[in-house]
């Protein structure tokens, strides 16, 4: 289902199909998921494109975060000064974007699995997070890359002593994914600074051949971004 | 003509460079606030532009009021001199006044309320929509817009709402005695595991909190984004209510069971009651 598509088109797969017809006054985008309404939108433009990719899990059903938090299954202890990569699965919403030679646009972003969100944090100073339960993986597990991606993790503890964390959370600003029809792939590392902190990013590889980068939904919002890191304060 | 002496030695002249210079520092302040609140758009709170905005605006036209005082021969040294005497005059003719602007300032430091938040002042329930230097105003949820000054805001019970990220609301489920709480508690911990804004964390808390005279109560707390709270609170209890009445658990409701002696006739499962024997 990701790629460029010229307008008129017509896509189905599994549950979920986009179809962008010709109609009297421009273009009718069209989108059905599973037994839900049809979400219909008119595209003023008499020749567009529209790209279909993977986008940050963080905007279904509502924005109301920037954060990914990652629970694993089990605990990981680390030994100090230890640096170990693993996989972990993440969630992925479909993002739908417009584009004219002149400039581009989120138009659409579909999630095909429920969201969970939850506090990071005391009620006080936390954040609420996007959540998603994750079992960790010594190899890349397989997955519905409609639905979930696969996050390369890197956890250096950088502390003297014995540390176990049990969660990761992520800034979706730097959210860098790459994909193919088959993976969609997101690359983010952990520093353990001591019992309760670490600082987390998210970073792109040197190169990853037979990937291609996702366009990213807060980058066509044309935010201004501070930084892609964070500092996990409030536990591992 | 311009030469016309207005006031003192004040010409007319003068004055309408001094009223020039007003004028447009109050037209300067206005240009630099719409930029600033521009540049500062997407970039910072809402609160905090608006204190930044305030800041330079108040600036701007001081300076100038400064200035046009200056050209019209009212030194600021002689302001000075001359505020000593008229202040105390003042200070007892606008008490009230000045106790605001205080509290102004003090709220601006404290900011224990900012632009946006929903907040509880006295009895006044609503949304800031300004904190100025004498007043604060709140758009009420139906539809109107209240000043209050802010002395009053100051020295008042403040609640506010949205300071947290989270916050958590509880609902009493009554359910019949004959209805099965654990299968009870199961539904409702699954329908809130299943909706997005009840958050995962803190951990939702569903159990049996009292055995009412009429029904099983069945306490819900569950806690949702400061954004998302009224809308899930509003809709998450005839979703319980729908989601429990599926599996054939009803709500109680009070009830009372009379029945008269002869009734044992027809209904085995009311208790014998014996006639009471004549002496």
């Amino acid at each position: 289902m990701y790629g460029t598509y010229d307008v008129p088109f017509s896509i189905k797969e599994k549950e979920l199909s986009i179809d962008v017809s010709k109609t009297d006054y421009g273009f009718l985008y069209a989108r059905k998921l599973a037994d839900k309404p049809v979400f219909e939108k008119i595209i003023l433009s008499e020749k567009s494109r529209i790209i279909i990719n993977p986008v940050e899990p963080l905007n279904h059903p509502k924005h109301i975060t920037n954060y990914l938090l990652l629970e694993f299954d089990k605990k990981i202890s680390i030994a100090p000064h230890k640096e170990q990569s693993f996989y972990a699965t993440f969630p992925i919403e479909i993002g739908v974007f417009i584009f004219t030679r002149q400039d581009f646009a989120p138009f659409d972003d579909i999630s095909l699995i429920p969201a969970k969100y939850s506090l990071y944090g005391d009620p006080r100073i936390g954040i609420v997070t996007r959540y998603y339960a994750t079992s960790i993986y010594a190899d890349i597990p397989e997955v519905d890359p409609l639905q979930q991606g696969v996050v390369h993790l890197t956890i250096k503890n950088s502390d003297s002593q014995w540390n176990t964390i049990s969660r990761i959370v992520l800034n979706a600003y730097g959210m860098k994914l790459y994909f193919n029809e088959k993976l969609v792939q997101l690359f983010a590392s952990m520093k353990i600074i001591n019992e309760i902190t670490a600082e987390t990013d998210c970073y792109a590889p040197h190169s990853e051949k037979g990937f291609r980068k996702a366009m990213e939904l807060y980058k066509s919002r044309k935010l201004s971004i501070l930084s892609t890191k964070f500092v996990m304060m409030e536990g591992l | 003509m311009l030469n016309t002496i207005v006031w003192g030695k004040v010409t007319l002249l003068r004055l309408i460079i001094a009223l020039a210079i007003f004028i447009i520092s109050i037209i300067i302040s206005k240009i630099l606030s719409l930029n600033v609140r521009r540049a500062l758009k997407n970039k910072t709170s809402k609160d905090s532009m608006e204190v930044v905005v305030k800041a330079i605006s108040y600036l701007v036209i001081i300076i100038g009021l400064i200035w046009a005082l200056s050209v019209i021969g009212l030194k600021l040294s002689g302001l000075l001199v001359a505020g000593g005497i008229i202040s105390i005059i003042i200070g007892f003719a606008s008490q009230s006044i000045v106790g605001n602007l205080v509290s102004g300032v003090f709220l601006m430091i404290e900011r224990p309320i900012r632009i946006g938040n929903t907040v509880n002042i006295g009895d006044i329930t609503g949304i800031v929509e300004d904190i100025r230097i004498i007043s604060t105003t709140i758009r009420t949820f139906d539809g109107y817009q209240v000043r209050i000054p802010n002395e009053e805001v100051f020295t008042a019970n403040i609640s506010n709402y949205v300071t947290n990220v989270v916050r958590r609301f509880e609902y009493d489920v009554g359910i019949r005695y004959n209805d099965d709480a654990d299968k009870a508690i199961t539904i409702i911990k699954e329908l809130i595991y299943n909706e997005p804004f009840a958050l995962k964390n803190p951990e939702p808390l569903v159990w049996v909190n009292d055995l009412g005279d009429n029904s099983v109560n069945v306490n819900v707390k569950i806690w949702a984004p400061v954004s998302e709270w009224w809308a899930l609170k509003t809709n998450m209890l005839w979703r319980i209510k729908k989601a429990l009445e599926l599996q054939g658990i009803e709500i109680a409701f009070p009830q009372r069971i009379v029945w008269f002696g002869d009734q044992r006739q027809d209904n085995d499962s009311l208790p014998i009651i014996k006639p009471e024997k004549e002496d």
